[in-house]
């Protein structure tokens, strides 16, 4: 008892409205705003445990009935409080049970069957149908070249009279790139290079494309766009699903909540 | 008799919420992906992420878990703690999360509890109103937390591990279960492992431990505390009984050295007592490689240690006056002790005095993020925690104090660390087997391919064929050239830049050895650089030039080249005296990330500020050792 007189007012109250927050959420609905208070056999025994996890022993009937007391107390106090309006505006209550709300979100995700992942891979076409490998032969012809020349040296490429070694410069990465998904190319010469080659046509020189290193003539032997079949990609499907189901729940709570708000927000400045 | 405790039962009731939602999957195994015949591919990594479950990294706000972690380190899009919009262009190819053992999800725990529960206890009741009262309140509470581990002032409900073994237990587990669900051999391997950290007196002994096995083997073990020891012998010996008992293996990673006082590579051990033969062994085992470069800043060397190197100063900047917790001031007398470059040095005095070189490193980077997201890169550098994400504010010139002391501001961050680790398939076992091996480099960012073989036949010749010839005809990085006549060992090096970062500056081969009578030595040779440029009578190389524009941001690849490779041997070679040799390769100059954010946000830097850097690749070195 003395402790609790210690605790300024407010955190008196915090405790009181998580109580109120956890019989919310999970207990029978009383209204906090009634003026009925009733002392159930299942309060006395939760307040004969919590008695029993402090002292280590059962409490006399004397004690319990002082706690009961205390109970009834603390419950007009809570009651009185939250009629005054003592919770506004505090910011340990507010975030406290802003915080409990989002975590009541925690619902268990289970796993989906193989049918049900391949309906998610096929609802989900344009993100797992992205990856394009391809095939291709480069050219690095290093930073310092002009546009004149990058004319002159295409047509010499495309009428194949050009002696490609005399403008090569050097580079140690294959100049026949073998048939590899986007994310090696993307190792291999970075994301911009990768990117360009979508622009390209097939089976002719074309260019030059820029990657990091410089500038590159390309000739696109083979393009294949891959829908991935649900054995390569099951564990990242099920990953994915997993993620958006969480998201979903969440927004979906969300959306529950605040569909009966009226929500007006003053410009920005 | 057992005495109740309400921060306890606050803790594991925290613990039952987070408990209890996940489905555990089968492990897959990687015994379906082929290995090649050597390491062809280097595979990029962060060793050293931490996520919501860490104390700190919760108190300093960060609300993203291991999965949310686990799916930015793949290249999912996630929006950051604060709401900034974050994915790599290129996705990493593992990772390990290192939570802070010590109390792990203890805060989250403690947020998440019943305050009810915490009444009676002033101590506990006090940082939770603080953490949520406001994001000051928790970031008053992480300092504190910092500065108490540093004191060892914590209550017993953040100190006892035994006390906290089911909440721990619980979270381990939960985190198994995600570490397993993401690890994809052959594509994405996602590590086991968690962060010791031990900090006598605000000291940084701090250690990443690993593990090469499955969440279940190594959910076996609950991970070890420094609040079980700050006697790293302790860890080994805890790791060493993992292997014996479950036949799995684990690696430990020394990291912010330079903020140890000196301590991270003593000459003596834990207890003061010199390092002996038995010790030596141990930590060599134990502790294959360590983290040269992270965001709090850059271990390789100092510009006290090493006045004739002109890059010496990188990353030293608000981390070499005090310790961690910035507790302790540090002396210029004590940096030997805190610095890679000098460590490998002493590891070859000792060798010499008991036998054994217990220094005996390979080097790697990694973020060391609070904000689960491990995105290195200067233009998008996230922050160190959730608290220094980009912002309006300027956070460059706030002061970022990780104890209760001032001194430290936002710049004082490097944007770095990542790993590179030449490996023959992207599986746990094999990139842990290159780290045991020592195959790996550090960079502060940028993914460049770097190369470096040592023998004794290597020609000028061999440079066309270099990865053949290297592995054909000498070691990697990382290995040992055991003395074959007087003729100077011979290396292959290339450095192939990053194609969505800056040109090549120079490759520089760092040498240490040890004379006769005992005392260590460092040279540096610039053995291949880009464009026209002499090396000079003062026998340094000039400054590749700087094309730097501050207010766009940008820099051009005209200075500098897209690839270097060479052939050297050393020219001041004697047979008698032990060495290492390791590569330094420079990028030319770039901006670092405040540049960015006062470009985004309009800010104006201060002139302390740095503005210009170079980032830099470290190999691990390779090791001379004389017949003697």
């Amino acid at each position: 008892m003395v402790k609790y007189l210690k605790e300024p007012l407010v955190h008196f109250l915090a405790g009181a409205m998580l109580i109120f927050a956890y019989f919310w959420a999970f207990g029978p609905s009383n209204d906090p705003l009634s003026y009925e208070i009733t002392i159930g056999a299942s309060d006395i025994d939760r307040i004969t445990a919590d008695s029993i996890r402090t002292s280590n022993r059962l409490p006399t009937h004397e004690e319990v009935s002082a706690l009961i007391d205390q109970a009834v107390k603390e419950e007009i106090y809570y009651r009185e409080a939250l009629r005054l309006g003592l919770d506004d505006g505090d910011a340990v209550i507010r975030r406290r049970l802003a915080n409990k709300m989002r975590s009541l979100n925690s619902a268990e995700i289970g796993t989906l069957n193989d049918a049900q992942l391949q309906r998610f891979l096929e609802d989900n076409k344009t993100k797992y149908s992205y990856e394009t490998r391809y095939a291709f032969d480069h050219i690095y012809i290093g930073r310092n070249t002009s546009p004149n020349q990058h004319k002159e040296w295409l047509k010499g490429l495309r009428d194949g009279n050009l002696n490609v070694d005399s403008i090569k410069a050097p580079l140690s990465i294959e100049d026949k790139q073998p048939l590899s998904d986007e994310s090696m190319i993307i190792r291999r010469f970075g994301s911009s290079f990768t990117d360009a080659l979508a622009g390209l046509k097939m089976n002719i020189w074309s260019g030059p494309i820029e990657s990091g290193f410089g500038q590159h003539f390309v000739y696109i032997r083979e393009r294949q766009n891959i829908t991935p079949k649900l054995n390569d990609i099951r564990q990242r499907l099920s990953n994915d699903w997993r993620a958006a189901q969480i998201l979903k729940q969440e927004n979906k709570l969300f959306d529950n909540l605040s569909k009966d708000y009226q929500i007006s927000i003053a410009p920005i400045k | 008799m057992q005495k109740y405790n309400p921060l306890l039962a606050a803790l594991s009731l925290g613990a039952l919420a987070l408990g209890g939602c996940s489905q555990s999957e089968q492990p897959k195994d990687s015994s379906h992906i082929a290995n090649s015949e050597y390491p062809e591919e280097v595979y990029w990594g962060d060793t050293h992420v931490h996520t919501d479950n860490s104390i700190d990294a919760f108190g300093f706000g960060n609300r993203l878990d291991t999965e949310a972690a686990m799916r930015f380190a793949k290249g999912e899009r996630i929006t950051s703690t604060k709401g900034v919009e974050a994915q790599l262009s290129q996705p990493l190819d593992f990772i390990v999360i290192a939570d802070h053992a010590a109390a792990l999800g203890a805060t989250k725990a403690l947020y998440n509890a019943p305050r009810l529960a915490l009444l009676g206890n002033d101590f506990a009741l006090r940082w939770y109103d603080m953490m949520h009262e406001s994001e000051e309140g928790s970031l008053r509470v992480t300092a504190e937390l910092i500065d108490g581990a540093a004191k060892g002032t914590l209550p017993d409900s953040f100190t006892n591990q035994e006390a906290q073994a089911e909440r721990i237990g619980d979270l381990w587990e939960e985190h198994g279960n995600i570490v397993e669900r993401y690890n994809e051999p052959g594509k994405f391997t996602a590590f086991m492992g968690f962060e010791y950290t031990p900090m006598p007196g605000g000291d940084n002994l701090h250690r990443v431990v690993m593990f090469r096995d499955s969440a279940e083997k190594a959910n076996s073990v609950l991970p070890f505390s420094s609040q079980q020891s700050l006697d790293v012998e302790d860890l080994w010996a805890y790791m060493a009984a993992y292997e014996k008992n479950t036949g799995g293996q684990m690696l430990a990673i020394p990291h912010n050295s330079n903020v140890s006082n000196g301590r991270m590579f003593s000459m003596n051990k834990f207890d003061g007592s010199p390092i002996d033969a038995a010790y030596a062994k141990t930590r060599a085992l134990r502790e294959p490689i360590i983290e040269a470069t992270q965001i709090k800043g850059d271990s390789e060397t100092h510009p006290f240690l090493s006045p004739n190197d002109e890059f010496s100063a990188y990353g030293v900047a608000g981390w070499d006056k005090a310790n961690l917790s910035a507790g302790r001031d540090m002396k210029p007398s004590s940096y030997a002790g805190s610095y890679a470059r000098s460590a490998l040095k002493r590891g070859l005095e000792l060798e010499k005095k008991i036998g054994t070189n217990p220094y005996k490193f390979g080097m790697i980077g990694s973020s060391d993020t609070h904000t689960s997201l491990a995105d290195v890169r200067e233009k998008s550098f996230i922050g160190k925690h959730s608290a220094n994400e980009p912002n309006v504010e300027n956070r460059s010139t706030l002061p970022q104090n990780l104890g209760t002391r001032q001194g430290r501001f936002g710049w004082h961050y490097l944007s770095s660390g990542y790993a590179g680790v030449w490996a023959t398939s992207n599986t746990r076992e094999a990139i842990f087997d290159a780290m045991m091996r020592r195959e790996v480099y550090a960079t502060t960012g940028p993914r460049m391919k770097v190369r470096f073989f040592g023998g004794w036949d290597f020609s000028a010749d061999d440079v066309r064929d270099l990865v053949s010839k290297g592995y054909a005809q000498g070691v990697p990085m990382g290995g040992d050239l055991t003395e074959k006549s007087s003729d100077a060992p011979t290396f292959l090096i290339s450095a192939m830049m990053d194609p969505e970062s800056a040109n090549l500056d120079r490759i520089q081969v760092v040498k240490g050895w040890i004379n006769a009578d005992g005392s260590t030595q460092e040279k540096i040779f610039n053995v291949a650089w880009g464009g026209d440029r002499k090396i000079g009578n003062d026998g340094k190389l000039p400054a590749v030039g700087n094309t730097v524009n501050l207010t766009k941001g940008t820099w051009s690849n005209d200075i500098g080249a897209a690839e270097l490779m060479t052939f050297w041997q050393d020219p001041e070679f004697n047979a008698d005296d032990n060495a290492f040799y390791y590569v330094r390769v420079m990028e030319i100059p770039t901006p670092t990330w405040p540049v960015y954010d006062a470009i985004k946000y309009g800010f104006t830097l201060g002139d302390d500020v740095i503005k210009i850097q170079q980032e830099r690749a470290y190999t691990s070195p390779i090791w001379y050792n004389a017949k003697g």
